[in-house]
């Protein structure tokens, strides 16, 4: 009621006037990808009209996470086209001449550009319920959800734009601080990620961020993710099968974004009153927020940048001076450029530019040296047990891929094993790649990655101990042993060296199954050699067993596998384990 | 009555206004005059509620205009750079305006369509900078304001439309009793047509007298004497500016007209006359004594 109140139907009506055509255009686009989609589709939907209804309701969901591109892109143009005026000095002197107050202009403003966007998904909406209906596939629930994640949706970014537009005072400066506030977070993470990559010793990022407070942080990419469609097992009538929905997550995301966007509106209309209108022209109309841009853009450049020519120029990656001498030179280069626009003046060569300056010099060498003489005890840091909610370890030669650590007992043997290597200190002798991902309590993820010293007997004792769990054991030689039982259907295997494929039988799978159960009963042993190039599926009704490399103790299984053709010891490709290096992998739960 | 009360701005720490006082009386048209960069933009976008001053204050018949559309509602601007929707026609922004100005007269506006010789349909961008102010003029007017305040407002026209402009606005001013705020550099104009005058310098309102009050207090005087010496003039006598062509002196005083010349008929001289001042030449002489004299430059 408040809200209405506030708004002038005059500049409402005018801003649907002069930018209509924004609001046709996102109509438009909104048109080919729903109500097309649903009518493109329509033959997929002639099982009739409860797998018709379904069909449609996945296209309608398969299409939300591009609504949410859309709306990221079209609340920053609609925010652009009616705060425009703000970004001149004769548009301003007319809009807060006229008989209204800025409080009512801003969300006036606000108002119509919403207006246009929930016109545009009305409109999208009954034009999807009418192909639905014209291809006996109506599901209006699914259309329902649909409206009201894009309007949630389109009011976050259309109020995280108008906050953009509130603190600058020049046009172009819009998309770069909107871009800027989406994806600040994000850009600093995987800065100081690749950063300590490089200089940290041990440390190993792995560029995924889910759940995590940067991906909260980064709201394109969290409502993207939330409003992708996910595949759910669904047991009805007692028949199981697959069907698709939307996250869990996502009411409560979405819920938390729109708070939040009420939340920088309210900031936008705040700042909107305090606003000089002789602001127009200036980057930054706020001078309090003026080094904030400063030195946000310029310590991200001069990291980002310094970092990635050195990498690229420089013969010794390792050599932190150079280093170091890029990102001061591409720091200051990037704060010069930014002091320029700021300033609105070549002329910025003076003392305040010089302490500006030192200032950032400082915190860039602070933060290489930080990082370098690990003054933050980042290499030696070792979770407690108690703090790990999840963790997963790779052993080159032995554990083929990333295993999920479920047991609290195995999951303190991996921090028994990782404290002993900090204890050890960084000797790096080892010719096994051991890498252990820590999912902590707080969305934290930590992963690090050293080479094995197995001729040093705690560490080998340490390493056996953590092989030797019961829940690793299991999944040294099949994948995900015994998750999808042992009803099989069939097989299939195939030996990279002579080319030679086989379709297994249901009893050569099982009998493989059970070798391979036979041989993780006994102990692992470490240093042995792995035979590889070749590869088996065992397909039960649940899923499927791959074994792809398999250690020279498996006595069992090697059998079992000579037994079905696949392999000959003799000539079988065997790799050492000190030819084994971590693949890189992204960490997921 | 429009006041602003020791109004003081900076921009970047330049002081554009420094303590600007100035009063317009309900029903006067009032001149205001200054040399370029005086701030007579700078208070006319403060009395319009556009900019927020630093300190002091703005106010029309006692209320604060700035955020305050009851206020901002019986005021209406003409800046010197008018700002018009990029695609908009006079019709359409007669529409806008017709939302905004609760006194907005379609009356008025169709009759002042004889006034000004331009297809309201036409796009405003598409028109020449003397149609674009006209176009001006034909909004503002129509909104039927008790004050108008207008920031050179016949930069650009021909001389017809000039007094076109002029004679509408006096028309306005003796049916409605409008108040009107005129900021230019055409001295010669605004003395025809004001009957106030506030002179302004480095962000200050150095005088603002009724007109006719101004020029009493103002006068040239011609002396003749016998021979080429000055004689020596009363001390009380405030003299702006004096030059002489042989035994002809010409003074330029502040004071009465007839204090001023029973004074100077002490000196004796052959011949003494008092001749009026137009506006420009009070202009350029009390700005002599702000130091923002003629100088005789050779080039």
């Amino acid at each position: 009621m408040r809200f209405a109140t506030s708004c002038s139907k005059t500049l409402i009506r005018s801003d649907w006037r002069r930018f209509w055509p924004i609001g046709f255009l996102y109509a438009l686009i909104s048109f080919f990808m729903l109500p097309l989609p649903v009518w493109v589709n329509r033959e997929l939907t002639d099982g009739g009209a409860l797998w018709g209804g379904r069909r449609a309701a996945q296209v309608v969901r398969e299409m939300s996470p591009g609504f949410v591109i859309l709306a990221f892109f079209f609340g920053l143009i609609l925010a652009m086209a009616v705060y425009s005026y703000q970004m001149n000095g004769k548009s301003v002197g007319l809009m807060h001449a006229l008989p209204v107050s800025r409080d009512r202009q801003i969300f006036s403003h606000f108002a119509a550009a919403m207006s246009m966007l929930t016109a545009a998904n009305c409109l999208t909406f009954l034009l999807t319920l009418l192909m639905e209906a014209l291809t006996s596939s109506v599901e209006i629930r699914s259309l329902l959800v649909w409206l009201a994640v894009t309007e949630l949706v389109d009011f976050f970014f259309l109020a995280f734009a108008a906050l953009a537009a509130a603190v600058t005072g020049w046009l172009l400066a819009v998309p770069v601080i909107y871009l800027g506030f989406n994806f600040v977070v994000w850009a600093y993470w995987m800065i100081l990620n690749g950063l300590a990559d490089l200089l940290y010793r041990h440390y190993s990022g792995n560029g995924t961020f889910t759940g995590s407070l940067v991906e909260w942080l980064t709201p394109v990419v969290r409502l993207f993710r939330v409003t992708t469609e996910r595949a759910f097992t669904v047991v009805e009538r007692g028949l199981v099968y697959t069907d698709y929905g939307y996250s869990p997550a996502l009411l409560s995301t979405l819920l938390i974004y729109a708070a939040l966007g009420a939340a920088m509106l309210c900031l936008a209309w705040l700042l909107y009153r305090r606003r000089r209108s002789e602001t127009a022209g200036d980057a930054v109309a706020f001078r309090p927020l003026r080094p904030v841009a400063r030195y946000v853009i310029s310590i991200a450049a001069g990291l980002a940048l310094g970092t990635m020519v050195h990498q690229m120029v420089s013969w010794n990656s390792d050599n932190v001076v150079s280093l170091i001498l890029w990102q001061l030179a591409l720091g200051a280069l990037v704060y010069c450029a930014v002091e320029m626009l700021l300033r609105k003046s070549f002329r910025i060569f003076d003392r305040r530019t010089a302490v500006g300056l030192l200032a950032l010099w400082l915190v860039l060498v602070g933060t290489c040296l930080t990082m370098k003489w690990d003054l933050l005890g980042v290499e030696r840091r070792v979770p407690a047990a108690e703090r790990v909610e999840g963790a997963e370890v790779y052993l080159s030669g032995v554990i083929m891929s990333d295993t999920e650590l479920r047991d609290e007992a195995s999951v303190r043997a991996a921090v028994a094993l990782h404290q002993l290597l900090v204890d050890r200190g960084d000797a790096d002798v080892g010719e096994s790649s051991f890498r252990v991902t820590y999912h902590l309590s707080g969305g934290t993820v930590m992963q690090r990655q050293y080479q094995l010293d197995l001729d040093d007997p705690a560490v080998r004792a340490a390493a056996e101990e953590l092989v030797n769990r019961p829940e690793i054991r299991q999944s040294l030689i099949l994948e995900d042993q015994g998750k999808y039982g042992d009803k099989f259907t069939g097989g299939y295997a195939v030996n990279f060296l002579n080319g030679k494929e086989l379709m297994l039988t249901p009893d050569q799978c099982l009998a493989l199954y059970r070798a391979a159960e036979e041989d993780a009963k006994r102990p692992v042993t470490l240093g042995g050699s792995v035979y590889t190039d070749f590869e088996v599926e065992l397909n039960t009704t649940e899923g499927t067993y791959r074994l792809w490399r398999i250690r020279q103790d498996c006595n069992e299984t090697l059998r079992t596998l000579e037994e079905i053709g696949l392999i000959d010891r003799n000539s079988q490709a065997v790799e050492e384990p000190a030819v084994h290096e971590a693949p890189v992998t992204s960490v997921g739960r | 009555m429009l006041e602003a009360k020791n109004v003081i701005k900076a921009f970047d720490g330049f002081r554009a206004l420094d303590g600007a006082t100035m009063t317009v009386p309900t029903g006067a048209v009032y001149g205001l005059v200054g040399p370029n960069g005086a701030g007579k933009s700078t208070i006319i976008r403060h009395l319009t509620g556009v900019y927020r001053p630093d300190s002091g204050e703005l106010l029309l018949d006692g209320e604060p205009i700035w955020e305050n559309p009851a206020a901002k509602a019986r005021m209406a601007v003409i800046p010197d750079d008018w700002y018009y929707f990029p695609q908009a026609s006079i019709a359409e922004m007669a529409r806008f305006y017709r939302g905004m100005y609760p006194a907005f007269s379609a009356e008025r506006y169709e009759k002042l369509k004889e006034a000004f010789p331009l297809n309201d349909r036409k796009p405003i961008r598409r028109m020449s900078k003397g149609m674009q102010k006209q176009a001006a003029f034909w909004l503002t007017m129509s909104c039927m304001p008790e004050v108008l305040v207008l920031d050179e407002p016949v930069d650009g026209l021909d001389p017809v439309m000039r007094r076109q402009v002029w004679t509408l606005l006096l028309d306005d001013v003796a049916a409605r009793g409008t108040t009107v705020l005129v900021s230019s550099h055409n001295l010669r104009e605004l003395e025809d047509v004001c009957d106030h005058v506030g002179i302004m310098n480095r962000g200050k309102v150095l005088l603002e007298r009724s007109l006719s009050e101004l020029q009493d207090s103002t006068v040239k005087v011609q002396a003749a004497y016998r021979t080429q010496e000055e004689p020596v003039l009363p001390a009380e006598l405030k003299i702006l500016h004096r030059s002489h062509v042989g035994r002809v002196y010409t003074y330029i005083l502040r004071g009465e007209r007839e204090e001023i010349l029973r004074r100077m008929a002490i000196t004796d001289p052959l011949l003494l006359e008092a001749i009026p001042l137009t506006l420009e030449e009070i202009f350029i002489y009390e700005m002599g004594g702000e130091d923002y004299a003629v100088r005789d430059i050779v080039l």
